[in-house]
């Protein structure tokens, strides 16, 4: 399990996002990507899914070159996109959608699944309980049911990598502690890379906290890394969120 | 004077209309799907556009009618994606579209008011009439909704979910692009090519309402689409059968079908 990206360039026209950028993360573990809004997280994230092509340099999956070749990188990994990133303008449903993992890689499209993918759709459906509202459109449903349903289509396929971007935006409080703890799980045998605006739910079990703000800031151990005057820098000053955090690594970690 | 009892009924006017029924029925939820209801709006903007342009051609070159109408609109709607793909947003790429196409179209149909005596086919165009059709027009709108069909019910999945979550879609292997093309071809061949038998005016409903009916009804992706084609289709002859015992246009009875539908579903 191997994240590389090698002197990444990005822009959105004239406007660089990262310039010369390398990063590579290595191993299974929880790796925690933080940085404000507007930081450039779901970007790196989508340069890493080869999703956005970068200007400069090459990203590479467990050394193959995924760079701006999405159907490679899909292969390899299970992604969960930020969930305000999506809109539901027509119903689809909670099975659907997880069994439009299998379906998607099965074209033409077959009017019956194999019994083995069957099995699959059912089995993620199961284990992250959303089996009892498989019939529910989407759009009925609440940010945790949401998110949990986005967690299973990203399970199907056993990924050894998984990329979840704001996994706990728009989710209720306790929705948000069953799911950090599903994720925390999940990690414990493959790398899971979750950007977070709120690591503070993360950074207990995190591997490594990985600080992106228009470039990589920093990356190391949680003790290493979430320092206040760092995260005062970044976060721009007297932000409860930077006290939660370092109170958080101080009493737990550090 | 007309009454009910007095129509010979002609199987050319349910073959048609369950053509373009079926034709809308499969093609609508797509459109609400993937948000493409504004061009979907302005598509017929380009057919009646590509129709006229058509007429003058078969009337100065004696260019077939139905191959130079699709060969038109066919351009026309690359002009739209040009332009999307020069960087313009859909949004604003369809009012570009749309106030060409108007402005065109009013200047072609003074045309050809003026210059031929072919009132009755320019009407027909516009306000559409599945009573007037010839075999020639039921085996050309065959055609359309064999290709239209075809493009659509096989990548039903993928385009539905190309509208919820396009960079999933993306990591799975399917190319959009290719999705994005085969819709607006499928948009712009059914517009074109049952343009005489739905009319300009109702074309815009027959596109847009039985998607939105469904998204408001079905709970799943799938029973949306059956939803929109049995809307789609009950609407057509519910529609046609009225038309035929009050004597009002069909087309515009079937619009009026599916606004009732429309109605009552959205009071749920």
């Amino acid at each position: 399990m191997r994240v590389e990206a090698r002197g990444v360039t990005v822009a959105y026209g004239d406007e660089v996002i990262f310039r010369e950028e390398d990063l590579l993360v290595e191993g299974s573990g929880l790796y925690v990507i933080i940085g404000p809004n507007g930081a450039g997280k779901t970007t790196l994230f989508k340069v890493l899914l080869g999703l956005i092509r970068p200007v400069k340099g090459r990203v590479f999956l467990n050394g193959q070159d995924v760079t701006g070749r999405p159907e490679v990188a899909g292969k390899l990994v299970g992604y969960v996109p930020q969930l305000t990133s999506l809109d539901f303008p027509f119903p689809v449903s909670v099975e659907e959608l997880v069994e439009s993992a299998v379906a998607l890689r099965r074209r033409p499209i077959r009017l019956f699944f194999p019994r083995e993918e069957r099995w699959r759709v059912e089995k993620v459906m199961e284990e992250m309980g959303i089996k009892d509202i498989a019939d529910k459109p989407l759009g009925s449903l609440s940010g945790g049911q949401r998110q949990r349903a986005l967690i299973a289509r990203a399970l199907v396929w056993d990924p050894q990598v998984l990329f979840m971007d704001e996994p706990v935006a728009s989710v209720d409080p306790r929705g948000k502690a069953e799911i950090a703890e599903r994720i925390k799980e999940l990690s414990r045998d493959r790398m899971v890379l979750v950007s977070s605006h709120d690591p503070s739910l993360f950074l207990d079990s995190a591997k490594e906290v990985i600080v992106v703000n228009r470039g990589i800031v920093a990356k190391g151990r949680p003790a290493d890394v979430m320092r206040a005057e760092l995260l005062r820098e970044v976060y721009g000053g007297g932000v409860s969120l930077v006290e939660r955090c370092v109170h958080l690594v101080d009493s737990h970690i550090g | 004077m007309w009454t009910p009892t007095s129509v010979e009924l002609d199987v050319r006017w349910f073959l048609v209309v369950l053509m373009a029924s079926l034709t809308y029925g499969v093609m609508s939820p797509v459109v609400k799907a993937r948000r493409f209801l504004f061009l979907a709006g302005a598509l017929p903007h380009s057919a009646l556009l590509s129709a006229l342009l058509a007429i003058v051609l078969e009337r100065t070159l004696n260019f077939p009618f139905e191959v130079g109408s699709v060969i038109l609109s066919l351009l026309l709607v690359s002009m739209v994606s040009l332009l999307i793909a020069r960087g313009l947003s859909p949004d604003s790429a369809t009012a570009i579209f749309v106030s060409f196409t108007v402005s065109m179209t009013t200047i072609v149909l003074y045309y050809i008011l003026t210059a031929f005596p072919m009132e009755t086919s320019v009407w027909a165009l516009i306000i559409g009439d599945p009573l007037l059709v010839t075999w020639s027009d039921v085996r050309f709108g065959f055609l359309i909704t064999v290709a239209v069909v075809l493009a659509l019910l096989p990548f039903l999945r993928e385009q539905i979910l190309l509208g919820v979550d396009r960079d999933f879609v993306r990591l799975s292997g399917v190319r959009p692009e290719f999705y994005d093309a085969m819709l607006v071809v499928a948009m712009a061949l059914s517009t074109v090519g049952l343009l005489k038998v739905v009319g300009f005016v109702v074309e815009h409903v027959m596109i847009l309402l039985p998607g939105v009916i469904a998204s408001v009804y079905a709970r799943s992706g799938r029973q949306a689409v059956l939803v929109s084609m049995l809307v789609s289709l009950a609407g057509g002859l519910v529609g046609l059968i009225l038309s035929l015992l009050t004597g009002l246009a069909p087309s515009g009875v079937i619009g009026l079908v599916l606004l009732f539908a429309y109605l009552m579903v959205s009071r749920r």
